[in-house]
């Protein structure tokens, strides 16, 4: 897996990798079923202390994403439990919230923020379906 | 594996007028990666150099693996692995007889890791250790050091003047070493390194432990509010206690603040922010704004 995090962000790494593989798996690259590298190997290649990676697997385990199976591994969960609809909803907004204000910031019009927005869903959806 | 790695109680060392190393009192956990961090000349090597039973400490103690550095069997050095950019091997010896010497010194030596190793690294047996790159030759001491099945590594600057590729190939294997349970102490200027591999951190400043943690509660001692105001920077907030400094980039102020930093962000809340965040800071600004409490100038403090 190539995971990449950056130490100077202001998001926690271990936060920073449990964004890239949902992000992975929401784009299918990561499949569910498919097996993830085990904390050491995942720690050797990203060259972070393997802390920092049983952290961000204890939480991606603890929200469903991940499964570890004794002495097999850890696999991407088959059927996924999300969040309450709710819940999500509310966690979007404040998402949506914070690219709006950057974009005011950089200077970018909110109709570009938009337009940037449907492009990327029509990349996403053609990526997941064309696996 | 039973005793603490590292424990040490009130650990000094005076040079004749000058105090090196006062009063370090640190313990460190098995597995951790833990960073020592400072300014040349703030005791990182001093400190070390007491773990290894190379300087005798003048005041305090210090357990490594369970002995007493002052131990005069130097029983320890058997279970420890040690790097420095300072180099020690014999320069008119061949990488084979280093091997050799490391095979007769080192009770747990472990030959087939050893040349496991010397072919990772492409190290030959023939090459003459004069001859060898400043590269080559970090190889060859993480070499030996690995191929003693250390239960403790201690670096001192391993990564100093090394290339890309020889810098990341160290990096991990002191991550696969920390996976397999064994406990690192490494001193070095390269902060963004560090961040990445280390879960502990003491930050040393003339002799002095000013602060030790998890990396994580490290980040929690300086905190970075991003924030946006209409009318600019209220100087209720330049003034409010707990505010360190604060920078201004454009419309965005970075407000620097000490420990919690609940009520300054209720303090901004209060005068309609446009945008408020908070951040964490790395490690070379957590590093500059703890010495720039002690009283240094941030002009002063150059790591590298």
């Amino acid at each position: 897996m190539w995971l990449t995090v950056d130490p100077r962000s202001s998001t926690p790494m271990y936060q920073q990798i449990i964004a890239d593989v949902k992000e992975r798996i929401a784009k299918d690259i990561l499949a569910p079923g498919s097996r993830l590298p085990s904390i050491r190997e995942l720690a050797v290649d990203m060259t972070i202390n393997p802390n920092t990676i049983a952290k961000a697997y204890q939480e991606l385990e603890r929200e469903g994403v991940i499964e570890v199976v004794r002495g097999k591994g850890t696999f991407v969960t088959e059927k996924r439990e999300g969040p309450s609809p709710a819940a999500s909803a509310a966690d979007l907004r404040e998402l949506l919230t914070k690219v709006l204000v950057e974009a005011h910031h950089k200077g970018v019009a909110f109709a570009d923020v938009s337009r940037e927005l449907e492009d990327l869903i029509l990349h996403w959806s053609g990526s997941a379906t064309d696996e | 594996m039973s005793a603490v790695p590292i424990e040490t109680r009130g650990l000094g060392k005076q040079y004749g007028r000058m105090q090196a190393v006062a009063d370090v009192t640190m313990t460190v956990p098995e597995g951790s990666i833990c960073g020592i961090v400072g300014t040349n000349g703030a005791g990182k090597s001093t400190f070390l150099n007491m773990l290894l039973g190379i300087t005798r400490p003048t005041t305090g103690s210090a357990q490594v693996l369970g002995v007493d550095v002052r131990d005069s069997s130097g029983k320890w050095r058997q279970r420890l692995g040690y790097v420095t950019d300072q180099d020690w091997f014999f320069r008119q010896f061949t990488v084979g007889e280093m091997v050799e010497y490391g095979r007769r010194t080192w009770k747990h030596w472990d030959s087939a890791r050893c040349q496991h190793l010397l072919d990772s690294f492409e190290l030959a047996k023939t090459q003459v250790v004069r001859s060898l790159s400043k590269g080559m030759r970090v190889q060859l001491a993480f070499v030996t050091a690995l191929s003693l099945r250390p239960e403790l590594f201690i670096l001192d600057e391993p990564t100093s003047g090394l290339d890309a590729v020889v810098k990341r190939q160290v990096l991990q294997l002191i991550v696969q070493e920390a996976a397999a349970g064994v406990t690192t102490l490494i001193a070095t200027h390269h902060l963004s390194e560090l961040e990445r591999i280390a879960d502990r951190v003491a930050f040393f400043h003339k002799g002095r432990v000013i602060l030790q943690s998890t990396t994580e509660d490290a980040k929690r001692e300086i905190r970075r509010i991003q924030t946006v105001f209409p009318q600019g920077m209220p100087d209720e907030i330049r003034q409010a206690p707990g505010v360190l400094r604060i920078e201004q980039s454009g419309s965005v102020y970075g407000v620097i603040v000490e420990h919690d930093p609940e009520h300054i962000l209720a303090l901004c809340r209060r005068h309609d922010p446009v945008y408020l965040e908070e951040m964490d800071v790395d490690f070379e600004e957590l590093f500059i704004h703890i010495m720039h409490k002690e009283g240094y100038a941030r002009e002063q403090i150059i790591l590298d």
